[in-house]
């Protein structure tokens, strides 16, 4: 787990707040929106991403596969 | 000067024929997959019986005989009714022979199941209401439609594709089944089920074949293409509760102060008490006592007409503030056009329309973010939750379309069926 509930993650365009986690196949996945940097109001923009460790930097990454996202939404947890 | 998207009412009734025809075959598809997924998990329910000895699909047999009943409308004091009683009685009677296990895999799948026939008929009914406001998607003809609405994608040039001058006359002369690069992505939409390109006369059995599986990985191209997009994170911090209040938020903060125990909540309170004295600013006037303080407040509180109580809340912040579409459109200096929305389409649908995206819609709403923001804190209580499916969010409104949809627009509308 890179990340928990309400956290913010900050990318170097964006900040998004992490809103509900699922674990499927041992692996997190998060919900996160968008939320302004100034003053962390909620935008509309959604999205469901991964933690991805590599060469000690951390990254996140969009989940595209339709079926993946249907087993991680059943699994949300808020 | 914003120009209109229409130059007529012909090319304004060929698009709304155009949005609606896709929408009600993109319907179409969903029902083929909920039918297909009802297959399945009978399929599943089938093998868990047969496992277990059981006589037949019980799941599948009561099906079919509701729905042979509803169709024909012979549902009440029919046989089939006092079958479906036997057979749901027998079901019963197996399900008290069977361990737990097998009990619960054949509710879940039987609850699939309902959950997938509930959504077809809404499915169904959504695309009976289409059918009532544009009855001819059921039979429109897209070369014409897309000869009457070649302007409009004159003007909007869909994500920078450059066009071709010869290109609708390719379409309604040879009937090609590949569109011109500004139409592919129309065309996209509409292929659906088992709906075939049109394939010219005189090719062969082969040649067809191998068009049409041309024509599948075609087709199948974006969905294959969507890239893995990775950022990389320069910080993570914890959000303060005051900033954002969601309503997450507010259920986890009820379910704290459940949970606290008396002995917590006195804690609290003492806690609390200890900083509110130890903040306490003393009295300049030394013969008025903490109590007097106390009570004269309380007093003044309970007199205190409604309307002055009123005027000391804290104002709400006025939504006429935010700044105006075209104040935007001028600083941004973006060519946008403009368009009534329709009822009955989300912005999605126009996306798909105009620019063959879905995600195209996130444009629509930059354009139109502040008119749109308004909208949705007025009429959605601030929900921004699906608002670009909504189908009557935005409509009636004037809202600006940008003539270049952004390449690198992020693959967030993920929609799951």
């Amino acid at each position: 787990m890179f990340f928990t509930i309400n956290d913010i993650i900050e990318l170097n365009e964006k900040n998004y707040l992490v809103q509900k986690v699922a674990l499927v196949d041992n692996e997190a996945y998060y919900e996160v929106q968008e939320i302004e940097k100034e003053n962390n109001e909620l935008l509309f923009e959604k999205l469901m991403i991964k933690g991805i460790k590599e060469e000690e930097k951390l990254y996140i990454e969009e989940i595209n596969d339709e079926e993946l996202l249907v087993k991680i939404k059943e699994n949300l947890k808020s | 000067m914003i120009s209109n998207l229409f130059n007529n009412n012909i090319e304004e009734k060929a698009f709304y024929d155009l949005i609606a025809a896709r929408k009600y075959f993109y319907k179409n598809k969903e029902k083929q997959l909920y039918d297909s997924d009802i297959e399945e998990y009978l399929h599943k329910c089938d093998e868990i019986l047969k496992e277990n000895n059981a006589r037949c699909n019980f799941i599948a047999e009561i099906l079919a005989r509701k729905n042979n009943a509803l169709k024909n409308g012979v549902y009440n004091g029919n046989n089939r009714l006092s079958e479906i009683d036997a057979l749901t009685k027998e079901f019963i009677d197996f399900l008290k022979t069977v361990p737990l296990s097998v009990k619960e895999d054949l509710e879940f799948y039987s609850k699939r199941i309902d959950d997938r026939l509930q959504r077809n008929t809404e499915t169904s009914l959504e695309q009976q209401t289409i059918l009532e406001y544009y009855p001819k998607v059921d039979n429109i003809d897209y070369n014409e439609t897309f000869a009457i609405l070649a302007s409009i994608f004159d003007n909007v040039d869909s994500f920078g594709v450059k066009k071709e001058n010869d290109y609708n006359e390719n379409l309604i002369d040879k009937e090609v089944p590949y569109v011109e690069p500004i139409f592919s992505s129309l065309a996209n939409s509409f292929i659906v089920g088992d709906e075939k390109p049109k394939i010219n006369e005189g090719t062969s059995l082969e040649d067809e074949n191998l068009l049409a599986e041309e024509a599948e990985s075609k087709y199948e191209e974006p969905i294959n293409d969507i890239p893995i997009k990775r950022h990389e994170v320069i910080g993570i911090k914890t959000l303060p509760i005051k900033d954002v209040v969601s309503d997450i938020k507010e259920e986890d903060q009820i379910k704290e102060e459940i949970e606290l125990n008396p002995f917590d909540k006195m804690d609290k309170a003492i806690a609390e008490m200890e900083f509110e004295k130890e903040n306490q600013i003393e009295p300049e006037n030394n013969f008025v006592t903490d109590i007097n303080f106390e009570l004269s407040d309380l007093e003044q509180e309970e007199d205190m007409p409604k309307e002055i109580a009123e005027l000391i809340e804290e104002p709400e912040i006025p939504l006429d503030i935010i700044e105006p579409v075209e104040d935007r459109h001028e600083i941004n200096n973006e060519k946008m056009v403009s368009f009534n929305m329709p009822k009955g389409f989300s912005l999605v649908d126009i996306a798909v329309a105009l620019c063959g995206d879905s995600n195209g819609w996130i444009d629509i709403y930059d354009a139109n973010k502040a008119i749109f923001n308004k909208i949705v804190n007025e009429k959605n209580n601030g929900n921004f939750n699906d608002v670009e499916n909504n189908p009557d969010l935005f409509a009636d409104l004037n809202i600006n379309i940008p003539t270049v949809f952004k390449k690198d627009i992020p693959k967030s509308s993920l929609k799951v069926a």
